[in-house]
């Protein structure tokens, strides 16, 4: 391998690296992501039942059955 | 994504240094754009499917629970979580965009210090990163509170949304289209805006659109060639049955509000047609519309609204296809062909030119065929209703209906024309001067006689005619005078023999059936009528393969250059069909009596 060849198959390495990296910071980042759309749906989820139970929404009036037409 | 660090660097087994040959070929500039490309990929397909994801659960959760939109939309607190997964989308979109584009600096980095030729792929790979996101990524309207209920757009939009997340993950469709098909693919499946549609069909036939809103599609599949063989061939979940009847010429077909495409159907080329998936997705949206949900899952035999009326299923078809073409125009989708060879649209296309659009897509939404039959009656005078309706209805009493496609819609091409020629209206004339202004591609035929109809149309280089021919015999005193239905095939000669066979075994049984009844002592005239319809609805039909006799000049017409040369040879094809007609007529009209005698010796046995 000439010196040149050598040289460029470095910089090629160094973008191997990159390539690598990036996907890495992506598929981190995602995850993080992930976790925290993990946790707020699972506050709609308690909030949405808190309001179908009633217990923290004194001040919604519920449709009363015979308003279902 | 095959990933590759230094530590990663392949090395000799023998001496635990780096293989310099292995080396060279993974660090090549060739392999490393493959890589940026297949990460690209990856961060799209993921991107998508966070917010599919998201999007979904969020419905799930909150339409699930049957929580009334008008406390929803009142709850801070829950307002304030929606805003907040809403800025968790907006995250991912960043996300998103900054790794495509430090991919894309990367790719430039190569560029550099690759080989000359590598720069090509580079450049391509870099440029479709934008053209590929903009096109995969679904709306980026973000969620408000209100569309926490599962308001039309929020439903069409999680059906769009899983459909293309369905396609990245389809690794034979990924194979057999190519990553940039499937992009186009969901770049108009993302991009259709259902309730525009809506607003066009209301606008054009007078109807509420929330009544259209109401009956959104449901599922929308994209499959590659290899699954819907499998459905066809094996073991099939009761569910997906009807997708098996993907055959043929078939793009796209749906089932209580359900659509499966057949994206090879939709290539031009070596690239998706999306024209043509936009006009087949408007065209199949045309029948959710209009086809109330029937009983059973697992086959096709649930009926339009039209056809319920007593419209045949090829008239059906051919309106489906004029509204779809009117409405994508409308949308500003022009599509450059049209569905249905077999007289189907042309039929459609010609009761436009009578009784106009509006009349068309009023019955056709409405499911009210009256007001076709009563608009054209007014049309062909004295033959009034009568007529008419036999013009619309159905050929085949409902033990044909398997035969229901190939004579039917030129058969009622030609009803038109012969209603049409005694009312004094040239509508063929009318026809050629219209289809020309407006593009379409399906050419009309008339014989001075008026005997002959031949609609010859073009599809992928190969000239498809379908003609119908009317003798003055009959089989029977008391039928209707033969007609005969020739056809040059969309390909299976082989099938279509059979089915030949098959029609001519059907007449057969059906003609002397009438003969008995006729023969009753106690029948009366009205009776006799009344049941001779039920059992030929108005003609005794012949289907006749002509594929061998126009054999050659087929072939001169698919090698012929320019449109004068195509244009005289079609015209010579239209001659041939011509003299074939009047053989028929004269010499196996007495063949076919003969056999109809023989019935029971040598028509069953198919000879």
């Amino acid at each position: 391998m000439t010196g040149s060849q050598t040289g460029q198959t470095d910089d090629q390495s160094g973008i191997a690296d990159d390539l690598k990296v990036i996907g890495d910071d992506f598929t981190a980042e995602m995850t993080e992501l992930k976790k925290r759309r993990g946790r707020i749906l699972a506050a709609i989820a308690q909030r949405v039942d808190e309001i179908m139970d009633g217990r923290k929404s004194k001040d919604i009036r519920y449709p009363e059955p015979e308003d279902k037409i | 994504m095959k990933e590759m660090g230094r530590q990663d660097i392949p090395r000799s087994v023998e001496s635990g240094r780096p293989d310099e040959k292995e080396l060279a070929s993974e660090l090549s500039p060739e392999s490393l754009v493959e890589q940026g490309a297949e990460l690209e990929g990856r961060i799209d397909a993921e991107t998508l499917k966070f917010d599919a994801e998201t999007i979904g659960r969020l419905l799930e959760i909150v339409d699930g629970s049957g929580i009334p939109p008008e406390v929803a939309e009142k709850d801070q607190e829950l307002k304030g979580l929606v805003d907040e997964l809403k800025g968790v989308r907006q995250e991912t979109g960043r996300i998103s965009r900054r790794a495509q584009g430090r991919l894309k600096g990367l790719m430039t980095r190569l560029a550099e210090v690759g080989r000359g030729k590598v720069l090509a792929a580079v450049l391509l790979a870099a440029a479709s990163f934008t053209e590929a996101c903009a096109a995969v990524r679904p709306p980026v309207e973000r969620p408000r509170i209100e569309e926490v209920v599962q308001t039309p757009e929020v439903r069409s939009r999680r059906v769009r949304s899983q459909a293309i997340e369905a396609m990245f993950r389809n690794e034979a469709l990924m194979e057999q289209l190519g990553r940039m098909n499937v992009d186009r693919l969901a770049g108009v499946i993302g991009d259709f805006d259902e309730q525009k549609m809506n607003l066009a069909i209301a606008e054009m036939a007078g109807v509420d659109p929330a009544v259209l809103d109401a009956r959104g599609w449901k599922e929308i599949i994209v499959l590659s060639d290899a699954e819907i063989e499998a459905m066809q061939g094996g073991e099939v979940p009761p569910d997906r049955k009807w997708i098996g009847h993907l055959t043929g010429t078939t793009v796209a077909v749906h089932l209580k509000g359900r659509i499966a495409i057949r994206a090879s159907r939709l290539m031009k080329g070596d690239q998706i047609d999306t024209g043509k998936l936009f006009s087949t997705m408007v065209h199949e949206k045309n029948h959710v519309l209009t086809t109330p949900d029937g009983e059973d899952d697992s086959t096709l035999e649930h009926f339009a609204e039209l056809e319920r009326g007593g419209v045949s299923r090829s008239l059906n078809e051919g309106l489906t296809e004029l509204l779809a073409v009117r409405i994508s125009e409308k949308l500003g989708h022009r599509p450059e062909s049209q569905g249905y060879a077999g007289g189907e649209f042309a039929s459609a296309y010609l009761l436009e030119r009578l009784v106009g659009t509006k009349v068309l897509a009023e019955a056709y939404f409405k499911g009210q065929p009256e007001k076709i039959r009563q608009a054209l009656a007014a049309k062909i005078g004295k033959a009034g209703e009568g007529e008419a309706d036999r013009i619309l209805r159905s050929r085949y009493a409902t033990e044909f209906q398997v035969l229901y496609s190939a004579p039917e819609g030129v058969s009622t091409v030609f009803d038109i024309i012969q209603a049409c020629r005694r009312a004094g209206i040239d509508i063929a004339a009318e026809y050629r001067k219209a289809a020309q202004a407006d593009g379409i591609g399906e050419r009309l035929h008339l014989s001075d006689d008026g005997r002959l109809v031949v609609l010859a149309k073009e599809v992928k280089g190969r000239i498809i005619p379908v003609a119908v021919y009317e003798g003055e015999e009959r089989l029977s005193p008391n039928t209707p005078p033969l007609r005969l239905h020739l056809t040059a095939g969309l390909g299976n000669v082989a099938a279509e023999i059979a089915a030949d066979r098959n029609q001519i075994k059907l007449t057969a049984e059906s003609v002397m059936e009438i003969e008995e009844a006729a023969a009753m002592p106690d029948i009366t005239a009205d009776e006799l009528t009344e049941f001779t319809d039920s059992m030929s609805a108005w003609g005794i039909y012949l289907t006749v393969n002509v594929g061998a006799e126009i054999g050659e000049l087929r072939t001169a017409y698919e090698k012929a250059k320019g449109r004068t040369e195509k244009g005289r040879i079609e015209r010579k094809i239209v001659d041939r069909l011509h003299e074939v007609g009047d053989r028929i007529v004269r010499d196996l009209m007495a063949a076919t009596l003969q056999r109809l005698k023989n019935r029971g010796k040598d028509v069953d046995k198919g000879k």
